[in-house]
């Protein structure tokens, strides 16, 4: 499913969030606020300075080197 | 992926001019559209930091230096005689009081670098789908699939009951919750809009000599004749199936993509037992009708959109040897649980309610998500697997509203995937990766009573993917313990059933339509001295590079993971769960 951050209007983060019931009997996924105690919190904030700062690279830079003959 | 699509589908040469949004055909079927691979061809994303426009004075040095990226870092900067401050690259003040997330930032208009880019032809029509006009092909599916549920397919039932019975049972569900509240809403939104008419028209719409000489009710009457006509035909039906009298022939009325007309059962077959069918019981697999299988088990729970496409979602992605093996776990699981909890193994979907309203998950899922947030809520999940029998999909305001999947446009709210007035946007691929988890647990490992993803294979390929695995990588892949594992299985397993094994074309100039298929060194010796053994990059293993961030042989060795365990489970080679047990 489409697993990517976003921000709210407000400014809030949502991230995706595995979601379980205590006993571990059902598993889901949603999205949630960000939290400061988060234990990804810096993971996602810098993979959202990551997809925020998409605007580079061209075609050929990302392709050189993988090119066969 | 990382960015949102940036080709419309409307830009395409063959697109029908003056057709609006509405040229349903040439819209994507199962996500691998044209739209997307020339999104995807374009550039990717700069390696650097990202300039804010703000300043902030140096802790260190004092200087007056710009601040940079989404966390607001100081930027690189010497102090005199050329020596470097170490005051660089720390966190200003200013941005730590902000939470360390900086404003989004405006993105400058991106169009196609390369004005020779062309897009290439529409994929062909795959199997399900039908030539006609789209709208009515989505009709007809729809009432396939409508077809598949009403019959008992593979579940044990535990109540035997004719096939009269269990359609009374079907349509009073459908008056419940689908003819009756599209009714209610096209009532409503009719008489709102006749009130602007009035008011419009210098009117007062409160008054009541007014409105009867405006003729209100007759208005409302016929701003919402389908509806009605949909409704009187599903109580002409019911009552005839009540009073054992003959069914009246019914053409259907064109109401969202409800109202199909209904299946002509004689009387002989109304009579009939519909008994179960067992695990054992024979019932062709049709591979063009893959969601047959399941039944009843398979629970629609509204005629929307979202509903739309996560069936569609369903059928044309998953290889039909996955749905004959989670359907064959369902029927095992189905009422061998008893109590409160997933008493009804299936799966199901709504475009209009929660997860706590579908079969008996209110009872399950209490309390708050653990890990969640203070105001995290389960009906704010947007899909669940409950008991390992039990998978869940609705549409939920939380959904990433960026990117979603729409097969077509619709003018009705109540079935454009959920309502847009309340913010929702359909998100039907949660379906796919529910669907993942579930057959996760299907397959199960071979070594131990746990899913295929616990597995040492999977844990290596887990393993090197977030070792590898670039910026672009979503923290959701790296989560401890199983969690990481089984993510990642769940949504590898959805984008590699989704993608193509058409080679990556590529040219210097024109990148997508024409060119060489793209090739990748396996590091293996090749056949031919002094060339290097090349493999060919396809669409889906480009995909999954892309996904993930990782470099191709990565995306080459999930690829060939999947490709080796469909091949294996098709061939009869590894046995799934269920087979393994003797059942």
């Amino acid at each position: 499913m489409n697993l990517e951050p976003y921000r709210r209007p407000d400014g809030t983060v949502m991230v995706p969030k595995r979601a379980q019931t205590d006993d571990g009997q059902a598993v889901g996924v949603g999205f949630d606020e960000l939290q400061s105690d988060d234990e990804q919190y810096s993971d996602w904030l810098d993979y959202l300075e990551a997809i925020e700062s998409d605007t580079g690279v061209t075609w050929d830079e990302k392709a050189s080197g993988q090119i066969g003959p | 992926m990382r960015r949102t699509r940036i080709w419309n589908e409307e830009q395409h040469p063959r697109w029908p001019r003056g057709s609006g949004d509405k040229a349903g055909e040439f819209r994507d079927k199962n996500g691998a559209d044209w739209a997307e691979r020339a999104s995807l061809s374009l550039p990717a994303g700069r390696y650097g930091s990202i300039p804010t426009g703000q300043t902030a004075q140096c802790p260190v040095c004092g200087r007056t230096v710009k601040v940079v990226g989404t966390s607001g870092k100081l930027s690189t900067h010497n102090q005199t005689k050329g020596v470097r401050c170490s005051g660089s690259g720390q966190v200003t003040t200013e941005t730590q009081r902000a939470g360390g997330v900086a404003a989004r930032r405006a993105r400058a208009p991106r169009g196609p670098k390369n004005p020779e880019i062309q897009a290439p032809p529409p994929p062909p029509v795959v199997i399900g789908a039908q030539h006609d006009h789209v709208y009515g092909a989505a009709r007809q599916r729809w009432q396939r699939w409508k077809d598949g549920t009403a019959e008992p397919g593979r579940v044990v039932k535990q109540n035997e009951k004719t096939r009269r019975e269990w359609e009374i049972e079907n349509v009073e569900r459908e008056i419940k919750q689908t003819l009756g509240p599209a009714l209610e809403y096209a009532q409503q939104r009719a008489n709102r809009e006749i009130r602007q008419d009035m008011e419009d028209a210098g009117e007062d719409p409160n008054s009541i000599r007014a409105r009867i000489e405006w003729g209100v009710r007759d208005e409302i009457e016929r701003r919402t004749k389908h509806q009605r006509q949909a409704m009187q035909q599903a109580l002409d039906y019911l009552k005839a199936l009540r009073d054992r009298t003959p069914i009246p022939d019914q053409q259907g009325v064109r109401m969202g993509i409800g109202g199909y007309p209904r299946k002509q059962w004689t009387e002989d077959e109304l009579e009939e037992m519909v008994s179960a069918g067992s695990i054992g019981v024979p019932r062709e697999f049709d591979p063009a009708h893959p969601l047959d299988i399941y039944g009843d088990m398979l629970h629609i729970d509204d005629d929307t959109w979202f509903t739309y496409q996560a069936l569609d979602t369903l059928e044309q992605a998953i290889p039909p040897e996955f749905h004959r093996i989670v359907a064959a776990h369902l029927a095992s699981e189905f009422g061998s649980r008893g109590g409160a909890t997933a008493r009804n193994a299936g799966i199901y979907v709504t475009g209009t309610r929660t997860l706590l309203d579908l079969d008996q998950l209110g009872l399950v899922l209490t309390g708050k998500p653990r890990g969640w947030g203070k105001d995290g809520k389960w009906r704010d999940v947007s899909g669940v697997v409950s008991g390992r029998a039990v998978a869940g999909v609705a549409n939920t305001p939380n959904s990433n509203p960026e990117r979603y999947v729409q097969t077509f446009s619709t003018t009705s709210p109540a079935a454009g995937g959920g309502n847009p007035m309340l913010g929702q946007k359909p998100d039907p691929s949660a379906m796919a990766h529910e669907f993942g988890h579930l057959l996760d647990y299907a397959i199960g490992s071979q070594r131990s009573s746990d899913s295929v993803s616990s597995e040492r294979l999977w844990r290596l390929v887990h393993g090197r993917v977030v070792r590898e695995g670039g910026r672009y990588l979503s923290p959701y892949f790296k989560q401890k313990g199983d969690a990481g594992p089984e993510e990642l299985w769940a949504d590898a397993m959805a984008i590699w059933a989704r993608g193509s094994d058409m080679p990556v074309l590529y040219n210097e100039n024109v990148p997508v339509v024409a060119g060489t298929p793209m090739q990748w060194p396996t590091g293996k010796p090749s056949k031919v001295p002094g060339r290097a053994d090349l493999r060919t990059v396809t669409w889906r293993v480009h995909a999954l590079s892309r996904q993930y961030d990782i470099p191709y042989d990565v995306a080459f060795e999930i690829n060939d993971y999947f490709d080796r365990l469909h091949k294996e489970l098709e061939s009869g080679k590894r046995k799934t769960r269920l087979q393994r047990q003797g059942r």
